[in-house]
């Protein structure tokens, strides 16, 4: 029953982690692992967190940690030229180069920058949330987020979307 | 922010499902008989699982392996009595918040280390001093105190941007160094420095003579691509664990002697035997090893002088440290004990901490014991003061005092 119930709990939400676990990381065989570790972790406490009710939050709080871990455990090897890229249309050219620029920007940044940027902006999460799942205040949430987006100009220039992100957030 | 947001689902559209829910599962299984088994993946776990077994090289590097004869024999005979502890909190700085951790401490129980969670620019790590509290200048982000020798002197580690770093504070001055990438682990009382080079457990280890001394590489056993040292005792002697692989839990444990060379190497006798270094002391070593499978850890005692392997009558399955006085600090998710022979100790919770409530997840860790026992430390997880629900916790630094 506990097994059934932790499929159906995972098979409704894969898709959607297996997008967070490769934007936190940037390599296919490391999203998996992550992903994989994180759920064995909720896996191993599964009953008793289920109880508790909030699964959501705590599996975020085992996927940060976890790949904070992982990244200091091993030196991952990102190398894009790794994964072809699909050969873009010429109306898809502009679409592509934003993303891989977006991609080697993200690569660049420490875990916790990268973290407070997928947690905060593609997850949507608010600030108290994402301070939440990554132990921390909401004040260092604002100014990690404060310093992935400043790095991330610097870093991708090219992107002037960033630039508006950035009054947005801390007009 | 929704065009950031657009861009990251572009990206994020180049991701795979990966359907690991199957392996999860299994994995959580086994992750839940190891907690069974071993119940405690203090330090030793952190360092690495080193598999140390039944099989014991009594030569250096390429020498064969040959049986070690296990003789029970009783605790040492040093053990002083001890009765009843007694627990508090640590004391932080005024105007901090309470979450504290305590990861450190000398061998004779005056000096601790850890870190503080203020929520501004305040610095972070701790210091005590017969229980007095400071705090150090804090360096580099997530810094802490990783250990302390009987001066005072302790090792930091931290991060600039992504490469670990490790400091050593001495007399007020905070000391930088060599090497990039460098995490310091342990330090004897001569000021004899030793840790690991490279991204956390597939770091070589190295060892560095002196505060301003380059890092020097110590061998690694044949076959290991890595290794984490734990201990270095004021004799040079240095122990830690190697493996094979940078995720591979099944190593072996390994002991280099004052010149830098290979001294002996362990290894598992079983492909299920986890083991982990839990002590280094000027004449002996401690080391446990268990089976994933089999509830039941084994406890040896390594002579430095002679080699020999004394397997101990230890059978508590929570062993996390061993006091060069023959203490064995045994810790399970509900209790925690100092045993010595047929001696047990219980250790009590500090106010506040519960490890019954399923709402919460209680977090109690012993990080360091005295050499005579008599000093205990760690930390607990107690209920956030401004929670009315009593649901939020926060991890607070702690004392054990025996007599």
């Amino acid at each position: 029953m506990d097994e059934d119930s932790f499929r159906d709990f995972v098979q409704t939400r894969l898709s959607r982690l297996s997008r967070v676990a490769y934007l936190l990381t940037g390599d296919h065989h490391a999203a998996e692992d992550l992903l994989q570790n994180a759920l064995a972790k909720l896996a191993s406490r599964w009953k008793q967190v289920r109880k508790d009710g909030n699964v959501d939050a705590y599996l975020r709080k085992i996927l940060y940690h976890e790949h904070i871990s992982a990244w200091r455990r091993v030196k991952l090897e990102r190398s894009h030229a790794d994964v072809p890229e699909p050969a873009p249309g010429p109306d898809q050219m502009e679409a592509s180069i934003r993303r891989i620029v977006i991609e080697q920007a993200l690569a660049k940044l420490t875990p916790r920058q990268r973290s407070v940027i997928v947690l905060r902006i593609f997850e949507d999460l608010s600030e108290a949330d994402t301070a939440t799942a990554m132990n921390c205040s909401v004040g260092t949430v604002k100014s990690q987020l404060h310093h992935a987006l400043g790095r991330l100009r610097v870093l991708a220039p090219e992107l002037d979307v960033l630039a508006r992100e950035a009054k947005e957030v801390f007009a | 922010m929704t065009e950031l947001r657009n861009l990251l689902e572009e990206g994020a559209k180049r991701a795979k499902v990966y359907d690991v829910t199957e392996l999860a599962w299994a994995g959580g299984r086994r992750r839940r008989r190891i907690r069974l088994i071993a119940n405690s993946g203090g330090a030793a776990a952190i360092a690495g699982v080193v598999a140390l077994g039944l099989i014991f090289s009594h030569s250096a590097v390429r020498s064969p392996q040959v049986q070690a004869t296990p003789s029970p024999s009783p605790a040492p005979s040093r053990t002083p009595e001890l009765s009843a502890c007694t627990v508090e909190r640590m004391p932080v700085p005024a105007g901090y918040p309470q979450k504290s951790v305590l990861g450190a401490g000398d061998p004779t129980g005056r000096f601790h280390g850890g870190r503080a969670y203020p929520a501004d620019d305040k610095n972070r790590l701790l210091l005590w001093d017969r229980g007095q509290v400071r705090t150090l200048p804090t360096m580099g982000d997530d810094a802490d105190i990783v250990a302390i020798n009987r001066n005072g002197t302790a090792l930091i580690t931290g991060y600039i941007g992504d490469k670990i770093q490790s400091w050593v504070y001495q007399d007020g001055q905070m000391i930088r160094l060599k090497g990039t990438n460098v995490t310091a682990t342990a330090l004897n009382d001569n000021g004899v420095i030793v840790g690991s080079r490279g991204e956390g457990l597939s770091g070589e280890p190295v060892i560095w003579r002196t505060f301003t001394a380059e890092p020097e590489r110590l061998p690694l056993p044949d076959g290991a691509k890595m290794a984490n040292v734990r201990h270095i005792n004021n004799a040079g002697f240095v122990a830690g664990t190697s493996v094979p692989e940078a995720r591979e839990l099944i190593g072996q444990a390994a002991i280099w002697s004052p010149d830098g060379k290979l001294f002996r190497t362990y290894s598992g006798s079983k492909p299920d035997l986890m083991a982990g270094t839990i002590g280094l002391f000027e004449k002996d070593a401690y080391v446990s090893a268990s089976s994933m499978n089999r509830p039941e850890k084994e406890y040896w005692r390594i002579d430095l002088a002679t080699g020999l392997s004394t397997k101990l009558p230890w059978t508590d399955t929570g062993g996390m440290l061993a006091t060069e006085n023959g203490f064995l600090l045994s810790q399970t998710r509900r209790s925690a004990v100092l045993v010595a022979g047929d001696m047990r100790v219980p250790l009590p919770n500090v106010a506040g901490h519960v490890n019954d409530d399923p709402k919460v997840l209680p977090v109690s860790r012993i990080t360091t014991v005295s050499t005579d026992g008599r000093t205990v430390a760690g930390y607990q997880t107690v209920p956030q003061a401004s929670d009315p629900q009593n649901v939020l916790h926060d991890v607070v630094a702690v004392i054990w005092r025996c007599q």
